[in-house]
């Protein structure tokens, strides 16, 4: 999973790269435009260790940033789960968090908790934590009536069964929703450094922007991805190995 | 043969000829001709001049429909160019300076900001800044990667301070740490933000000062309007036209049938004036006399020019007469023939 993952990227970033390299022969641009394979390969042995540094501070943050979504969409997923008055009330609640856009309320929160790490996690969190739910009120609401039916007309039925149950018989829904929100929650915190913050790639993104640098934020890029195809590799393991381990149990 | 059948006929064949008709006809000529102008930042005041040559048809009496984008912090005119999305645009020295060095085929036009309009603002009750060695202790705003992060580096290299005597601090466009006093000196555009954070700090009851890196040996120009290389070589009239239009009417009196050098007592005492570069010349930086400190038709710092005051020594008795006059005949009057002019009189008054 973990090499697959790694070789996808890299497939990935290979083929951008080499579009830009085709686009600037074809239309012969400057190494102002579309920097050189030689310009990036420079600016890669120049920025990496410092970019490095700057994606494992912005991963930090996603993490934990994506913990907290997966708490509370977890949270609300289980509350909301019934068809009733306090179940939709949740759901109502928690879709209209998500009508503001999150770069209409960023700056607001830069304002209010200052550019460090909270503002961060919050927004890394804000983004990730919606596509989360929707997934998780999905799988959440959705009995599994073959299995459920048999707890129920035996009075067995407590609402931790229930959610066990549900979070089994879609385990492999949740492992692809989580890993995907990884990504979310990266993009998230990156989104918030670009805006305010004073740290992480993100920012560096932004300082590189500032100098019109395409090369270091085509490093930069690469930085991201394998980090974050690391990242979900692992995520994926885990899944797996979650599911084992209840199969076993 | 069917009569309908030949009605069929006949209707298609009248078709295709009226298709071919169609095709073959030449496409109506446009009227002008279709340009993109990328600013370099947001419309705000610094793009007055760009916005009242669209609005008063500057433009379009050069034959050019120009759209003058607004620019912003992720927008580059230079990339635009090179991709073909404008002929024109503003970009900033520091971004020439960068596209050079990569060979991107820019070309400057015209200088507008002949000295940077980044200064930093601060609070005189709290303390002074007469020279360089004043910020030492102090924490001073830049936006790393931007060229306020350079002229500061430059000045205190110039005044022999090394990092660890200025708390370099990284701000945005949020101004809450100036508020707050976190970040006291913080850099503006002059002519813009500086404009309006005074307000606001003076309706609190506050007086503000700016410190000037011109005034301590960092001159730095900024905005110049540039052009690609195939525009200046395969399409110089329409460079010449897009010029004239910005240029030429804004200046008043040296655009086209308006009063120009020849009228100007310092470009007859001095020939050598006559080819100052106040109206930009394709392709060449202002270098020549005309951006002397001094000289009447050096273009103002912040893109007024100087020769609009008043012949360049005040107002004489005759000048004020004519000026009451002239703002009479055009107080209701458009302002395309009569903008120089203008501007003058108004300064005088």
């Amino acid at each position: 999973m973990l090499h697959r993952r790694i070789t996808q990227f890299l497939l990935i970033y290979i083929l951008g790269l080499g579009l830009l390299f085709g686009l600037k022969g074809v239309l012969s641009l400057s190494d102002y435009v579309i920097p050189g394979p030689m310009g990036v390969w420079q600016t890669g042995k120049a920025e990496f260790l410092r970019y490095l540094k700057d994606v494992l501070n912005t991963f930090l943050v996603a993490v934990i940033g994506q913990l907290l979504s997966i708490l509370m969409a977890f949270t609300v997923g289980i509350l909301g789960r019934r068809a009733t008055w306090f179940g939709s009330f949740i759901k109502v609640a928690a879709y209209n968090v998500q009508a503001y856009p999150i770069v209409a309320i960023a700056p607001i929160l830069f304002i209010l908790l200052g550019d460090g790490f909270l503002t961060r996690l919050i927004i890394a969190a804000m983004i990730c934590y919606f596509p989360l739910l929707l997934s998780i009120i999905g799988i959440m609401s959705e009995p599994v009536s073959d299995i459920e039916h048999f707890y129920r007309v035996t009075g067995r039925l407590r609402w931790q069964l229930e959610v066990k149950i549900r979070a089994f018989e879609n385990l492999n829904k949740l492992t692809t929703v989580i890993a995907g929100s990884a990504t979310l929650a990266m993009a998230g915190t990156i989104v918030s450094e670009f805006i305010a913050a004073n740290a992480g790639i993100g920012y560096s993104i932004r300082i590189a922007l500032y100098q019109s640098d395409l090369s270091k934020i085509l490093v930069a890029l690469f930085l991201i991805g394998i980090t974050l195809s690391i990242y979900q590799g692992m995520l994926e393991l885990i899944g797996a190995g979650v599911k084992k381990a209840w199969a076993a149990g | 043969m069917e009569p309908s059948c030949r009605l069929f006929r006949l209707a298609t064949g009248m078709a295709l000829i009226f298709m071919a008709a169609a095709l073959a006809a030449p496409l109506p000529a446009t009227a002008q001709e279709k340009m993109a102008y990328r600013l370099k930042w947001l419309i705000n005041a610094s793009t007055a001049g760009d916005v009242v040559a669209r609005q008063q048809g500057f433009f379009s009496r050069e034959g050019l429909d120009v759209a003058v984008k607004a620019g912003g912090p992720e927008r580059d005119a230079i990339r635009e160019l090179e991709l073909g999305y404008a002929q024109f645009g503003v970009a900033s020295a520091d971004q020439v300076i960068r596209a050079l060095a990569k060979g991107a085929p820019v070309v400057v036009l015209a200088q507008l900001f002949q000295v940077n309009p980044l200064q930093w603002i601060y609070r005189p009750a709290e303390f002074t800044l007469t020279t360089v060695r004043d910020l030492a202790g102090r924490t001073v705003g830049v936006t790393y990667g931007g060229n306020d992060e350079t002229i500061m580096r430059a000045l205190l290299a110039t005044a022999g301070m090394d990092k660890g005597q200025v708390k370099l601090a990284s701000v945005r466009y949020d101004y809450t740490p100036f508020f707050q006093k976190a970040v006291p000196i913080w850099p503006v555009y002059r002519n813009t933000q500086g404009i309006f954070l005074a307000d606001k700090l003076k309706a609190n009851g506050e007086a503000v000062a700016f410190f000037d890196p011109s005034r301590h040996g960092i001159r730095f120009v900024a905005n110049s309007v540039v052009s690609s290389q195939q525009m200046v070589d395969h399409h110089m009239d329409t460079v010449r036209r897009f010029t004239r239009a910005l240029f030429g009417r804004l200046a008043g009196r040296h655009g086209p049938g308006q009063r120009g050098r020849d009228d100007c007592r310092h470009c007859r005492a001095r020939p050598r004036y006559r080819q100052c570069g106040h109206a930009p010349s394709a392709g060449r930086y202002p270098s020549d006399d005309s951006t002397r400190p001094g000289h009447p038709h050096r273009p103002h710092r912040y893109g007024r020019l100087e020769a609009d005051r008043s012949d360049h020594a005040g107002p004489t008795p005759n000048r004020q007469a004519r000026c009451r006059r002239h703002l009479a005949a055009t107080a209701s009057g458009p302002i395309a023939d009569s903008a120089g002019d203008t501007n003058s009189c108004l300064m005088d008054s």
